[in-house]
C-alpha cells in the first residue's frame, strides 16, 4: 500500500495555489483544480460531474465547493455530491512538500463504479433529458453492456405506466421499443440519439402499486382466457390483468397469453381503436427481447389497459364497420393463404375508394382469393408510402394520420408473427379502417406499379444525397421529394439514402414524431425490396421530415452529453 | 388442525335453488351463505360482498363471474378470487349432493387474511379511500391483528407519501398521526378504532420511488455534517441536509441528529415557524417508538423539509424580533435547567407575554432564565397561558383557534425539544412561543393573572351533560359548566375521555385531535399540581371542541366498517 505513496507527483509550486485562488492543473490529460481553504489544500476533478464546468470557478465555503454554473455543491475533501442523487466528486489526496504540491493521481477515490446507473435511475425518475443523455452517453462511452441498461429502462417503464398511465402508456412502449430498434440500425457512435428516445418513453414518475396476487385455485388457463375475452369486451380491465397475472403464475402458457391478447385485439368492437394493435405489436416484441420474468407487470397492466380501454359509443360509420365486419368472419375463418391470383391494384383502389362496403370487400377478395397476407401488407403499406409521397403540403397534409395507417399496416406482420392468419386476416380489416378513416385526405388515387424501373448506377451519389439532405435542412418541401425521386432513378444505393436521412430526422426536435415511422419504413425498405413502388417510402419519408421539421436542434444536449463523456467539457475555455 | 372443525351441514333442498338462480341460507347465528345453482352446478359462497357487505344472491352471474350488484365488485364463483382492486377475495365453500339436498362444507371461523387485509390497508392509504381504511383496520383487530403491525405499515407509507409527494406541511400528517395514536390509547372498541383511521387518514396520499439517497463518501465526520447542515439551513437548501441527516445516521451519529435538527429549527430566523418545533417534536416521538430502522427515512427526509424550509424576507416585526432574540443569544445559549427553588413571578411573566410589546415579552423570559429558573416552570406558565386564552377567548367574533391551539401545543412541544435539544434548545424555543403570543396580539384577550382562583355562578354538571352541551353547540355554557364541574372536584380523566369521544365521533376531529393529545397529556402531568389555572385546559378544550364542531357525523364509514367487520351488512335486510 505505501508504494502507492510514489504515485505523488509535483504539480504546482505551493506559492501558486493561495487562499481564494484555486489553480487548474493537468495531470494525464485530465483538468485537476487545487484548492487552499483555511490553510489546508484539496485536490478535487476540475471537471463539475454535472455539465463539466471548471470547478476553480466556483466558490469555496465551509468546506463546500459549488460550481458557479448552476450551483452544484460538494464537499471539497471526500468529494460527496450535496445536490444530484448521483454526482459525487473525484478527490486526490494532495500534499505540500518542500514548496511544491503534490497529487497523488493513482489515489483518486473515484466514486461509485455504479455511478451512470444511479444517474441513468434518477434521470428515469425525474425525466430530465440531459441526466438521461449524460447517463447513456458514459454508459456508451464505457463500454457497458447495452443489456443491463436497457433491463433498466423496461422494469423502469412497467412501473411507470402501471401507475401514472392509462392505455396511452402504449406510446411509451413505442417509444421505448423503436429507440431500441433504430439504434441498432446504426453504429455506436450514432446510438445515443434513439437510445435516449427509448429512455425518455421509460422515463416516469413509478408509484406505489400493492401486487397484484393471482386468482386462488381451482382455475383453468381456459377459463382464464375465456374471462379476458368477457372483461375485454366489458371494458373491465382491472379484471383482465388479475387473469393475466393468474396466467402467469398458474405457468405453463405464456405462449398462449400474447395469442390471447391478439384475439381480443381484432374483435369488432376495438376497430378504430387503432393504437392497440400497434402498440400490442411492440409489447409482443419487448416480450420476446426482454422475457416475461422482466416485462410481467408493465405486460399484464398495459395489456389490460388497451384491451379494457374505455371505448365511445361508435358514431354511424364506425357502426356500420363493426357490422361489416362481423359479416366477413366467415371468410376470415375459413381463410387459407393459396398462391391465388391476387390484383393488388385493385386492392389499392378499394382502399382509398372512400366507400366501407368497397374498401373491406377488397380486403375479403383477396382473403378469398388466397392471397398471402404479407402480400396484402407490403401493398398496403407501399400504398401509405405513395400517399406519403404525394400527399399536397399546401394545407394541412394529415402526416400523423397517414403514418398511422402506415405504422398499422405493417403491424400486420407483427400480429400474424406471434398470432397467426386468422388474427392476421383480422387485423386487415383494421388497417382496411385506417384507410378509409383518412379519405378526407383528399390524395387522388393512382396505380401502385406505375413507377419505371431505375437507371443504372453512375457517378455523383455523394453530391446528390448532400443535396437531398441539404433540402430537408433547408426545408424545401417543394423540391425534397422530386431530389428523392431522382437519385432513386439514377440507380443510386437507397440504403445509403435511408441512413443518411435517419440521422437528419434523429438530430432535428421533431425526431421523437418520426421515430416509429423511421423504424417502419427503415424494415419495410428491405421487405419491399422489389417492388416498384418502394422508392416512395423514402419519398414519403424525405417528405414528411422536410415538412414538419423545426431545425431546433435536438442534438444539443446530446452533443453536450458526448463531448462530456468522452472528458471534453468546458474547462478548456479557462486554462 | 383446522381440516378437524370442517363441519358438512344440510343447507337446503337442492329443488329449492333452481338453475340460473341463486337463495340465501343461514347457517348458524352469524353467517348467511349464498347458493348458486350455475350451469347444472352448485357454488356455495359467503353471502356478504367483502367489499361493502351487500348480499351476493342479488348480484348476477355470467361466464362464472358473480357481479355484485351495488358497485360491480366482481368475482370467480367457483375459487372466490377477486377481479377488482381494493376489494379482497369472497370465502367459497365445498358442496356436495347428498339425495335431494345440498350439503355445504363449511370451515370453523378462523383469520386466514392477514398479508390480505395489510394489502388492502395499503391500497385505502394509496388511493384515499377512507371506507377501504376504516375496514382494513376494523379487519385487522377483527382479526387480533397487533396495532403495531397495522401502524407500523402506516408509518411506512407516510415517509415514502411525505418523502416522494409532499413538503414540509407534511409535519401535519405526522402531528395528526401521532396524535391519533396517542389518543387511541385512552379508548377501547369503536373509540378506538375511530381514533385510529383518523391517525391512518392523515397518512393517506399518493407515494412514489424516488432515487435512493447514499451517504456522502468517505471522510466525513460529524464536526463538518453539524457545520454542513447549519449552514444548508439558514440558507434553506433542503436536499442538502437529508444526505447530511442520512450519512450521520450511517456512521454512527444517530443520537446528534435529532437535538441539531432542534437546534436549527429554534434559531431566530425560524421565527414565525412554531408548527416546526411542534412537527419535530413528533418527529422525535415517531424516533422513540418506531426506531431509526423504520422510521430512519420519514425523519431524514422530514427533519431536512423543515430545517431547510425557504423562509422569505421577513416583514418589520419578525426583522425586530429576529435581532432582538439575536441579542438574547448569550443568554440563551447559557441556559441550564435550573433549580426549581429558584422563586419568581409567573403573573409578571404572563401578564409580559400577552402585553403586545416585543421587548417586554423577550425580556420577561431572559431575566428568569438568566436567574437560573427551572425552565420546566416557565414552560408550565406558557402552557396555562395558553389554555386559559383559549378558555377566556370570545367566541361571538373570529375566535382564532388555529393561533390559539398553536400557542398551546407549541408550549406542549417545549418539553420534548428540552428534552432532545437541551436547555438552550427549549430556552429559545420560549422565545418562539414569546413570539407567538406577540403575533397573536389581536386576538384582543385581556390579561388576567393565572395564580388567581378561578370562580364562576354556573352550578356543576356531570360529564354526560357537558359532552350534550358540545353535542348542542351550546359554547356559551359549556365554558363554566366545566369549570363548576372541575371546581366542585370532579375528576378530569374521565371528562376528557367523555369529550373525547364527542370530538372523534365529530367531523371535526382531524382538527382537534392534536390539541386533544395534548391535553390528555398535560392533564396527567398536573395531576400532583395545586395550580388554579390548571382547570383552563379543560374549559378551553369544551369551548374549542363545541365552536368548531359541525355536527356531521364522520364516523359513519368507521361504524360501518366496525359492524362489517362483526359481520353484521346489509344481507339482513334481503333474508327469506
Amino acid at each position: 500500500m505505501s508504494e502507492q505513496a510514489s504515485t505523488f507527483v509535483p504539480v504546482a509550486r505551493a506559492d501558486e495555489v493561495e487562499e481564494g485562488r484555486p489553480k487548474a492543473v493537468r495531470i494525464e490529460g485530465r483538468s485537476v483544480a487545487l484548492f487552499r481553504h483555511r490553510g489546508t489544500l484539496y485536490a478535487t476533478d476540475n471537471q463539475c460531474p454535472h455539465m463539466g464546468y471548471p470547478l476553480t470557478r466556483g466558490r469555496v465555503r465551509n468546506g463546500v465547493l459549488t460550481c458557479d454554473w448552476h450551483g452544484w455543491s460538494y464537499d471539497m475533501r471526500g468529494g460527496g455530491c450535496f445536490t444530484g442523487g448521483c454526482d459525487d466528486l473525484d478527490t486526490y489526496p494532495v500534499e505540500e512538500r518542500d514548496g511544491q504540491v503534490f497529487v497523488d493521481v493513482a489515489g483518486a477515490n473515484s466514486k461509485r463504479e455504479d455511478a451512470h446507473f444511479l444517474l441513468l435511475k434518477e434521470g428515469l425518475l425525474n425525466g430530465d433529458n440531459w441526466t438521461l443523455s449524460k447517463a447513456i452517453a458514459i454508459l456508451l462511452a464505457r463500454g457497458i453492456s447495452e443489456d443491463e441498461t436497457l433491463h433498466l429502462l423496461v422494469e423502469h417503464l412497467g412501473r411507470f405506466v402501471a401507475t401514472e398511465r392509462g392505455p396511452d402508456g402504449g406510446r411509451d412502449v413505442a417509444l421505448l421499443v423503436n429507440g431500441v430498434k433504430v439504434a441498432r440500425l446504426y453504429e455506436p457512435a450514432d446510438r445515443l440519439i434513439p437510445l435516449m428516445m427509448a429512455a425518455s418513453g421509460a422515463a416516469g414518475r413509478a408509484g406505489d402499486r400493492p401486487q397484484i396476487h393471482p386468482l386462488p385455485p381451482p382455475i383453468s388457463w381456459d377459463q382464464l382466457a375465456r374471462w379476458v375475452r368477457v372483461f375485454s369486451a366489458d371494458k373491465a380491465w382491472e379484471g383482465i390483468e388479475k387473469c393475466l397475472v393468474t396466467a402467469r403464475h398458474l405457468g405453463g402458457c405464456d405462449e398462449r397469453i400474447v395469442p390471447l391478447l391478439y384475439e381480443c385485439a381484432v374483435e369488432p368492437y376495438l376497430l378504430g381503436m387503432t393504437e392497440t394493435l400497434i402498440h400490442l405489436g411492440y409489447l409482443a416484441e419487448l416480450l420476446e427481447e426482454f422475457g416475461w420474468d422482466r416485462s410481467q407487470l408493465l405486460a399484464c397492466n398495459l395489456a389490460a389497459k388497451m384491451l379494457g380501454r374505455n371505448r365511445p359509443a361508435p358514431h354511424e360509420a364506425r357502426r356500420e364497420a363493426i357490422d361489416l365486419f362481423a359479416e366477413v368472419e366467415p371468410v376470415v375463418a375459413q381463410y387459407a393463404a393459396r398462391s391465388g391470383d391476387f390484383d393488388s391494384e385493385r386492392l389499392a383502389a378499394g382502399l382509398v375508394s372512400g366507400d366501407l362496403q368497397e374498401t373491406f370487400g377488397a380486403v375479403t377478395q383477396a382473403l378469398k382469393a388466397g392471397a398471402d397476407i404479407d402480400q396484402i401488407v407490403s401493398t398496403m403499406v407501399l400504398l401509405s408510402a405513395d400517399r406519403m409521397a404525394r400527399t399536397p403540403v399546401n394545407m394541412s397534409p394529415g402526416w400523423f394520420d397517414l403514418n398511422h395507417e402506415m405504422i398499422l399496416a405493417a403491424s400486420v406482420r407483427t400480429a400474424r408473427r406471434y398470432a397467426g392468419d386468422q388474427v392476421a386476416a383480422r387485423a386487415l380489416y383494421h388497417a382496411a379502417w385506417q384507410f378509409f378513416e383518412n379519405r378526407w385526405l383528399n390524395i387522388a388515387p393512382r396505380p401502385l406499379r406505375a413507377h419505371p424501373a431505375p437507371a443504372e448506377a453512375s457517378a455523383g451519389q455523394d453530391e446528390a444525397l448532400a443535396e437531398i439532405i441539404e433540402a430537408i435542412q433547408t426545408i424545401q418541401i417543394r423540391e425534397v421529394g422530386r431530389l428523392v425521386r431522382q437519385y432513386l432513378q439514377r440507380g443510386f444505393d437507397g440504403d445509403c439514402l435511408l441512413r443518411a436521412l435517419g440521422q437528419a430526422i434523429l438530430k432535428d426536435d421533431n425526431g421523437w414524431h418520426l421515430l416509429n415511422g423511421l423504424r417502419t419504413i427503415s424494415e419495410e425498405w428491405t421487405r419491399c425490396a422489389d417492388h416498384p413502388a418502394r422508392g416512395q417510402l423514402l419519398v414519403g419519408l424525405a417528405r414528411w421530415a422536410t415538412d414538419v421539421r423545426r431545425n431546433t436542434g435536438n442534438q444539443s444536449a446530446v452533443q453536450t452529453a458526448q463531448r462530456f463523456a468522452r472528458g471534453e467539457t468546458a474547462v478548456e475555455l479557462y486554462e | 388442525m383446522s381440516a378437524q372443525k370442517t363441519q358438512w351441514i344440510k343447507a337446503a333442498p337442492l329443488a329449492s335453488v333452481p338453475s340460473g338462480q341463486a337463495r340465501a341460507v343461514r347457517l348458524g347465528r352469524e353467517r348467511s351463505i349464498a347458493l348458486f345453482n350455475e350451469g347444472d352446478h352448485i357454488y356455495a359462497t359467503d353471502n356478504q360482498c367483502p367489499h361493502m357487505g351487500y348480499p351476493l344472491v342479488r348480484g348476477v352471474v355470467r361466464h362464472g363471474v358473480l357481479t355484485c350488484d351495488w358497485h360491480g365488485r366482481s368475482f370467480d364463483l367457483a375459487g372466490g378470487g377477486c377481479f377488482n382492486r381494493e376489494c379482497d377475495d369472497l370465502q367459497t365453500f365445498a358442496v356436495e349432493i347428498r339425495g335431494a339436498d345440498i350439503w355445504v362444507a363449511v370451515p370453523a371461523p378462523s383469520y386466514r387474511r392477514r398479508e390480505e387485509h395489510l394489502n388492502l390497508l395499503w391500497e385505502g392509504l394509496l388511493s384515499c379511500d377512507r371506507w377501504t381504511q376504516s375496514k382494513a383496520i376494523a379487519l385487522l383487530l377483527r382479526g387480533d391483528v397487533p396495532q403495531g403491525d397495522i401502524v407500523e405499515l402506516v408509518v411506512r407509507h407516510l415517509g415514502r407519501h411525505i418523502a416522494s409527494s409532499h413538503e414540509a406541511e407534511g409535519g401535519q400528517d405526522v402531528a395528526l398521526l401521532l396524535s391519533g395514536l396517542q389518543v387511541a390509547r385512552h379508548y377501547e372498541g369503536e373509540d378506538r378504532l375511530i381514533a385510529l383511521t383518523t391517525a391512518a387518514e392523515a397518512a393517506a396520499g399518493q407515494a412514489a420511488e424516488r432515487l435512493d439517497v447514499v451517504p456522502l463518501p468517505a471522510p466525513v465526520d460529524w464536526a463538518s455534517i453539524e457545520r454542513w447542515v447549519r449552514a444548508f439551513s439558514r440558507e434553506g437548501q433542503a436536499g442538502r441536509i437529508e444526505r447530511c441527516l442520512f450519512t450521520a445516521g450511517h456512521a454512527g451519529y444517530q443520537d446528534n441528529i435529532l437535538p441539531l435538527l432542534f437546534d436549527c429549527a429554534s434559531a431566530p430566523h425560524f421565527l414565525g415557524f412554531a408548527d416546526h418545533l411542534i412537527w419535530l417534536g413528533h418527529l422525535a416521538h415517531v424516533q422513540e417508538e418506531f426506531g431509526w430502522g423504520r422510521a430512519g427515512e420519514l425523519i431524514f427526509n422530514l427533519g431536512a423539509k423543515l430545517v431547510g424550509r425557504g423562509r422569505g424576507e421577513p416583514e418589520r416585526f419578525r426583522r425586530d424580533a429576529i435581532a432582538l432574540m439575536g441579542e438574547m443569544e448569550p443568554v440563551l445559549a447559557q441556559t441550564q435547567v435550573g433549580d426549581p427553588a429558584v422563586p419568581y413571578d409567573e403573573d409578571a411573566l404572563a401578564e409580559a407575554l400577552v402585553s403586545a410589546d416585543l421587548e417586554a415579552a423577550f425580556g420577561a423570559l431572559t431575566e428568569p432564565l438568566a436567574a437560573g429558573v427551572c425552565i420546566d416552570r416557565l414552560i408550565d406558565t406558557c402552557l396555562l397561558l395558553a389554555a386559559d386564552r383559549m378558555a377566556r377567548v370570545p367566541v361571538n367574533v373570529e375566535a382564532g383557534w388555529p393561533c390559539l391551539t398553536r400557542e398551546f401545543n407549541l408550549a406542549a412541544a417545549l418539553r420534548t425539544v428540552r428534552h432532545y435539544g437541551g436547555p438552550a434548545a427549549a430556552a429559545r424555543g420560549l422565545i418562539h412561543a414569546a413570539w407567538q403570543f406577540f403575533d397573536d396580539r389581536w386576538l384582543n384577550i385581556p390579561y388576567r393573572p393565572l395564580t388567581e382562583p378561578l370562580t364562576t355562578s354556573a352550578t356543576a354538571a356531570d360529564p354526560a351533560s357537558i359532552v350534550e352541551a358540545i353535542q348542542t353547540l351550546n359554547v356559551q355554557a359549556v365554558g363554566p359548566c366545566v369549570l363548576a364541574y372541575g371546581l366542585a372536584g370532579g375528576r378530569g380523566e374521565p371528562l376528557i375521555e367523555a369529550m373525547g369521544r364527542a370530538i372523534l365521533w365529530d367531523d371535526t376531529a382531524h382538527q382537534l385531535l392534536p390539541t386533544l393529545g395534548t391535553v390528555f397529556a398535560e392533564w396527567e402531568r398536573f395531576a400532583n399540581s395545586d395550580h388554579p389555572a390548571r382547570l383552563q385546559l379543560l374549559v378551553g378544550l369544551a369551548r374549542f371542541a363545541t365552536d368548531v364542531r359541525t355536527n356531521k357525523d364522520r364516523g359513519a364509514a368507521a361504524r360501518t366498517a366496525l359492524r362489517f367487520a362483526q359481520g353484521h351488512t346489509a344481507v339482513d335486510i334481503f333474508e327469506d
